[in-house]
């Protein structure tokens, strides 16, 4: 009789326990350290209760745990490409409860739209990164007499300038590949446009394509030099992202700009002590194409979407969606908005602001290239390697880019 | 429990073993089942079925074609269907295609190709459109003619030669020589400590030895200084980035993974040699055979069963390495590290394609399965 007593016992506290005191609702995401620490606060502020699981290899998880049947309430995903995988499978839900309409007034019809799959929203952006900036030394730059360029054969000449005194003009990190893509996205955005852009991204042009090849040799005209770049391009290839971006805010600089997103301003601080925003660390716009009228920037986004519904998990969508949720995070820094209702002025810093008001104010924005096309084609292996093996062999253009259509008819 | 194992074994005495000792086993046998043979066995269904993969982009083609076909307009992706004239044939033709019910997919005219696209991709996928079929060979067939595929086969051949022969020489020379010397066993703790550690570690750690800035990575620094010494202090040093080149990545990374699990080969050989009767040796010696002699006729045919479990051990750790690789380079630059097992990660978790990453999973293991059962025989043997 005991024995029975016991059992009944400890089944009663397990189906107690088991019972959540709290609607707590899951996350899981990449963010860690202070990103998941500023997010946590903005969860504080929806009043919904969050328990958020850290992962650096979030595809596997998200396939794993699928496959399992047992997946969290909700993920934030960095890659527009995987949001549309797991709508089309069904693994994630619409956000039926948001408004289309509202959605584009608060945002813009581009944005709104890149969340959406079968013309319902499947995430909401929150987080934006810009992508289409070039990083440098103002103090080096004016006591050398340099001007910031403002297209894109200003900044060949300066770099060719800058390289002819010895110093080479550029660091570029690529021991893997991503860093390389944003150059290729940004030129093409600016040379051919956002229309020609998202076709590219579609694949309803072919990687073989004559503006494609041209885009590669334009930016050739950069990278082909040895010269142009710090540690030349063998040196570049094995080069870390981080390390390459500090060789230009070093004493005295190893190289005079470094093209990268407004995620680097932290990275780059942390890596060299000193720095003040304005004085010595700044960045200019990617510099549009010397003929083009237009000049759409390139960006980035994380993006939050829905395993499952619940009266929790909708109420921070809608929380994220608010103006509030992004002063919140955009006030403790690091974090970027796409808001227009988001004041400028609660950005802590200079560069900040600067970036955002870009994003802002652009109504021309392309979603970063390697994010939109099926992993297999837009990461390791296909574009990143493509950018890397230009790097390496330029003269072996026409061989990658058939290559890269080959992957792509593949895997579209 | 051991005892009976071996009873087993050996075959005798098999009626003495009570019901009650299988019951013992039993835990172990039902998690052999539960984590290694109902996942193979799923594994080999899963390389042998091909998932219905809907493409929007392919998708969306068709439905342009079909439009410029019964309606006489040639539409964009981004255009809507309502402004394409006759868009509903089209959509049927499509739909009817795929068994899906047009109505039930619930496109309207406000809908853009792109999304009707998306909806009709939707659909197929979703419930009952969700198939796969019987394929035995397609997901093979297009796995190993995939480029990268062929590469991280090549790579696997290179690491099972190169790994394999050179822990197991290196581990049975150093064993021999650790016998003479007289701090053998501070010697063998050395040279087995990177078994300690954990490989993605180790993979950090020689990714350190083999960075290309000298004033970080230890080969460049070795490098620089000697040629310092050949050429001159004066003379520009050009580092050498190991792991950023495809020429020389797989071997960086072969000397990683042989640094490893040399200590390993060493212990086994170490403990073989120990066993080997004093007496056979004295007796050789008073017949004057040299220490070459005796090594080579004496020592090696007596530790061959220790060298068969350590050659197996050592083939079937290589073609499952992944560890180094993965930590180290990741499978690059452009993919020319790229090992099976890493291939097969990607296949599964970037690329999505569970079926072939399946067909490499099988193929792995049917690899694996003839060097384990001489593994495991070996063992008995010695006994």
């Amino acid at each position: 009789m005991r024995f029975l007593t016991s059992i009944v016992m400890v089944l009663l506290i397990l189906t107690i326990s088991a019972v959540p005191a709290h609607c707590r609702i899951n996350i899981i995401g990449t963010w860690g350290g202070v990103e998941l620490d500023n997010f946590l606060k903005v969860c504080e502020a929806s009043s919904v209760e969050v328990s958020f699981e850290t992962t650096r290899d979030l595809d596997a998880i998200i396939e794993t745990r699928a496959g399992g049947g047992n997946l969290p309430d909700a993920a934030i995903i960095p890659n527009p490409s995987k949001v549309r995988d797991l709508a089309k499978r069904g693994i994630i839900k619409p956000l039926a409860f948001l408004n289309k309409e509202e959605m584009i007034n608060k945002y813009s019809k581009k944005w709104t739209d890149m969340g959406c799959f079968a013309g319902k929203i499947y995430c909401v952006f929150y987080k934006v990164t810009n992508k289409s900036l070039i990083w440098y030394n103002p103090g080096q730059f004016s006591a050398l007499g340099l001007k910031a360029p403002v297209n894109w054969n200003e900044l060949v000449s300066l770099s060719d300038k800058i390289s002819s005194k010895g110093t080479p003009a550029w660091s570029i990190g690529a021991d893997i590949g991503w860093p390389l893509t944003d150059w290729i996205e940004n030129i093409i955005a600016k040379n051919y446009g956002g229309e020609f852009y998202q076709s590219w991204v579609d694949h309803d042009i072919a990687w073989t394509h004559a503006d494609i090849k041209n885009a590669f040799n334009i930016w050739g005209q950069i990278v082909d030099k040895d010269r142009n770049l710090y540690g030349k391009r063998s040196g570049t290839l094995a080069e870390t992202f981080q390390k390459a971006s500090f060789a230009v805010f070093k004493q005295p600089p190893e190289a005079m700009m470094y093209c990268g997103a407004d995620f680097m301003g932290g990275i780059i601080s942390e890596g060299v002590s000193g720095l003040k925003p304005g004085i010595n660390i700044s960045f200019f716009a990617f510099p549009a194409a010397a003929e083009s009228k237009t000049s759409p920037i390139v960006v980035g986004a994380d993006a939050i979407v829905l395993f499952r519904q619940g009266a929790e998990a909708e109420k921070l969508v809608k929380f994220l969606t608010s103006a509030q949720a992004h002063k919140i995070w955009a006030g403790r820094g690091g974090f970027i908005s796409h808001n227009k209702d988001v004041d400028l002025n609660v950005y802590p810093d200079e560069l900040s602001k600067k970036s955002a008001r870009m994003v802002c104010e652009s109504d021309d924005i392309v979603f970063d290239a390697s994010d939109m096309m099926p992993p297999a084609v837009g990461n390791r292996g296909g574009f990143w390697d493509a950018c890397k093996r230009y790097l390496k062999n330029p003269q072996d253009l026409d061989k990658i880019l058939e290559d890269m259509e080959k992957l792509a008819k593949q895997h579209y | 429990m051991n005892k009976n194992i071996k009873h087993l074994q050996k075959g005798h005495d098999v009626k003495k073993i009570e019901p009650r000792t299988y019951l013992w086993l039993l835990p172990a046998f039902a998690l052999i089942f539960f984590f290694i043979i109902l996942p193979s066995v799923e594994t080999v269904f899963i390389s042998l079925h091909k998932k219905q993969n809907t493409s929007v982009k392919s998708l969306k083609d068709a439905i342009i074609k079909a439009i410029e076909r019964t309606g006489g307009v040639k539409p964009s992706g981004r255009s809507r269907l309502d402004k394409c004239g006759q868009y509903g044939p089209a959509i049927e033709e499509i739909c009817s295609g795929l068994q899906l019910d047009p109505a039930a997919a619930g496109i309207s005219g406000e809908n853009t190709v792109q999304e009707a696209a998306e909806i009709i991709a939707a659909a197929a996928e979703s419930g009952d459109g969700k198939k796969s079929a019987f394929a035995p060979v397609e997901n093979y067939r297009e796995t190993f003619s995939d480029p990268q595929t062929v590469v991280a086969l090549k790579n696997n051949l290179l690491w099972i030669v190169l790994f394999t022969f050179a822990t197991v020489a290196g581990g049975l020379v150093l064993a021999a020589l650790f016998e003479t010397v007289r701090w053998s066993a501070a010697a063998r703790t050395l040279v087995f400590m990177p078994m300690a550690l954990s490989f993605v570690a180790a993979g950090i750690i020689w990714a350190f030895i083999f960075d290309h800035n000298p004033a970080v990575g230890t080969v460049n620094a070795l490098m620089k200084s000697a040629h310092a010494i050949i050429y001159g202090a004066g003379a520009a040093y050009e580092a050498k980035a190991f792991l950023a080149d495809p020429q020389t990545v797989n071997y960086a990374l072969i000397i990683a993974g042989i640094w490893m699990w040399t200590g390993f080969c060493v212990v086994i050989f170490t403990a073989a040699l120990r066993a080997v009767p004093r007496e056979i040796i004295e007796a050789a010696v008073i017949d004057g055979a040299n220490p070459l002699q005796i090594f080579f006729h004496i020592k090696m045919p007596s530790i061959r069963p220790a060298l068969m479990l350590v050659s197996t051990t050592m083939l079937i750790n290589v073609l499952k390495i992944f560890d180094i690789v993965y930590s180290v380079t990741g499978g690059g630059p452009f993919g020319s590290s790229e090992v099976l097992a890493t291939r097969m990660y990607r296949s599964a978790f970037i690329e999505g394609s569970y079926e072939q990453a399946s067909a490499i999973a099988v193929v792995l293991l049917l690899a694996t399965v003839p060097l384990a059962i001489i593994n495991c025989r070996g063992g008995i043997t010695a006994e």
